[in-house]
């Protein structure tokens, strides 16, 4: 979680992920920066998110995205 | 049949509701199938057979994928790792064959019909240039009404499905409710079937909340249509015909109309549209989320058209984005240029081809497909100077928290769109062009107020216009401060209530632009 929370303050710097619950309909995160997220978490946690797990629910906080990595790994 | 005519209002979409809630719940997406099928009919004709051909190898493919998706969970319980991984491999090539051939026939009859005639035009051109004696005829095509919406939603299923984002729907009349539900086939939005495909296909009880809603937004985007969208069109219509008549402020005027003519077009056939659904308890997604409020280029399309910039991001964006190919470009950038630019420059190739697909979307003219480069270029060069930008805005001590760059932002849009509705509107690029610098020359003419006057806008006519734009900024001007103007007239007593509601009605049957001068206007994105 903490790993994901310094990719993220890394990517957009200037939000509170551990209490922000509107990253994706408050276009806080725009797709740039979700490919940037998507890009570093692959490398981050050697795995590949897929176009499946593009939603808005998987990129809502920082929790939703750490249940999607989890996900990802348990499916790999 | 227009969403802004009276019949479709009293005689067509008041029967429908009537049948609806006279049938028995299970029965009534029967209803809409019959009333969408009839108002297609009565539009297209037996160009309905375009569209069932497409629902129906869209059908076909989403089952297949089903069929392969069944095929896997029974098996995987019986299988090593290894083999379960090789056969989810095989499926996935499987489902990505199935959907490229399914795109591709639906593709293939959207481009033969829109756009066949004028690639012919531009070949002919190439094999003139090249001395070539080929010539390719052009046909009298037809277009099956809502061709472009109805296509991107039965695509955006068929993927849905493949990526298991939604089920696969076994009943094909329920998929071509979908697809022909009428209050969205002329003007969108592009519906997914997540959202709206379970809606219509299951029965609503009346809910007199919602039913009052629903004519509430009916009513609102009948103002906007009638009242302005209408009265504008012949004005507008006349300076661009007449355009090298005319220099200096009358073009820019007439530029400033036409983007509020379109705003107030589209956005009020939408408002009819969605209120429309909400009459039967179906709501539809949002479309637009006061545009002109918009700080960027980027904002503008995330608040105008919502739902072609959401599909274009779904099925183009982020597909390439995250292929392969792109994802090792993006290693590699990594390894060369600071975080910004290597997460920038791969998606900015990824963002021509949505720009270029929203150009050709649009229509079949080099000026549409310039209109999507335009947005293009501007959010590039916006994305490419950030940076700089930042830096910039250090060195001059200025905030963009302040209120004022808050301001310049909002304006510097407003022109950039502007300039994108004159290459939109214009009759072609060229022409787009000549109004654009001639804005820059003096109009010695006659004063405005008599061109607009003798060019269909008297100053009565444009005292309404004043009024009802002036009406939609301050509503717009709530919602953007997050109040809901239904909830807030709900929430009246009902005198207050009902004045309003008579107001509106009035106002639609005295000042809509109807009568000598004024014709039934096309709402302007059915062309597309």
């Amino acid at each position: 979680m903490e790993e994901i929370i310094k990719i993220l303050e890394e990517i957009k710097p200037g939000v509170d992920y551990r209490t922000e619950k509107n990253l994706f309909e408050g276009h806080i995160l725009a797709s740039l920066e979700i490919i940037m997220l998507v890009s570093e978490l692959n490398d981050a946690f050697d795995i590949k998110i897929t176009l499946p797990y593009i939603k808005p629910e998987n990129f809502r906080s920082a929790e939703t995205i750490y249940a999607m990595v989890q996900k990802v790994m348990d499916e790999e | 049949m227009q969403y802004n005519s009276w019949l479709y209002v009293v005689v067509f979409l008041s029967c429908t509701v009537l049948l609806y809630y006279a049938c028995p719940l299970r029965q009534r997406w029967m209803i809409l199938l019959a009333a969408s099928t009839a108002f297609y009919v009565l539009a297209s004709r037996q160009l309905i057979l375009v569209l069932i051909l497409s629902a129906a190898v869209i059908y076909w493919a989403a089952l297949e994928i089903d069929r392969g998706e069944s095929r896997y969970q029974q098996q995987k319980g019986l299988l090593s790792k290894e083999e379960r991984k090789r056969l989810k491999e095989n499926l996935a090539i499987h489902n990505r064959r199935v959907v490229a051939a399914a795109c591709m026939a639906s593709f293939g009859i959207l481009f033969f019909l829109k756009y066949f005639n004028f690639m012919g035009s531009n070949l002919n051109l190439l094999f003139a240039g090249l001395r070539l004696p080929l010539t390719i005829p052009a046909l009298h095509l037809m277009m099956p009404l809502g061709i472009s919406f109805y296509t991107l939603s039965a695509i955006s299923y068929l993927v849905d499905v493949s990526r298991g984002a939604c089920p696969a729907q076994r009943n094909f009349a329920k998929l071509l409710l979908f697809l022909i539900f009428f209050p969205v086939i002329t003007e969108g939005p592009i519906s997914r079937y997540g959202q709206l495909g379970g809606q219509v296909a299951q029965g609503h009880r009346f809910d007199f909340r919602a039913f009052c809603f629903g004519i509430q937004l009916i009513l609102w985007g009948l103002f906007k249509s009638v009242v302005l969208a209408d009265r504008l069109a012949a004005v507008v219509g006349n300076i661009f015909t007449k355009h090298s008549d005319y220099s200096g402020s009358v073009v820019l005027v007439a530029v400033l109309l036409y983007t509020l003519q379109i705003y107030m077009d589209f956005s009020g056939g939408i408002d009819i549209a969605r209120g429309s659904a909400e009459l039967f308890g179906i709501t539809l997604a949002q479309n637009f989320a006061r545009p002109f409020f918009a700080t960027s280029v980027n904002d503008f399309w995330r608040r105008w058209h919502i739902s072609l910039g959401a599909w274009l991001r779904d099925y183009i964006f982020y597909p390439i984005s995250l292929s392969h190919p792109f994802q090792l470009l993006s290693k590699k950038s990594r390894a060369h240029l600071n975080s910004y630019y290597a997460a920038t420059i791969p998606a900015l190739i990824a963002l021509f081809a949505v720009w270029l697909g929203n150009g050709i979307w649009h229509g079949a003219a080099w000026k549409y497909i310039c209109y999507g480069l335009y947005y293009y270029i501007i959010m590039a060069a916006g994305m490419l100077f950030e940076p700089l930008s930042v830096r910039l805005l250090a060195l001059l001590h200025l905030r963009r928290e302040s209120r004022g760059w808050h301001l310049w932002q909002m304006l510097r849009t407003f022109c950039f769109v502007n300039l994108g509705m004159l290459i939109f509107r214009a009759d072609s690029l060229r022409t787009a062009w000549t109004m654009f610098l001639s804005m820059f020359t003096p109009y010695h003419g006659k004063s405005l107020l008599q061109v607009l006057s003798s060019q269909g806008l008297n100053s009565n006519q444009l005292e309404i216009v004043v009024w009802g734009a002036a009406l939609v900024l301050m509503v717009s001007i709530f919602q953007e401060r997050g109040v809901g103007i239904r909830t807030w007239v709900a929430a009246r007593a009902i005198p207050i209530r009902w004045s309003i509601y008579i107001a509106v009605i009035l106002a639609i049957i005295i000042v809509g632009a109807y009568g000598p001068g004024f014709g039934v206007v096309d709402f302007i994105y059915a062309q597309f």
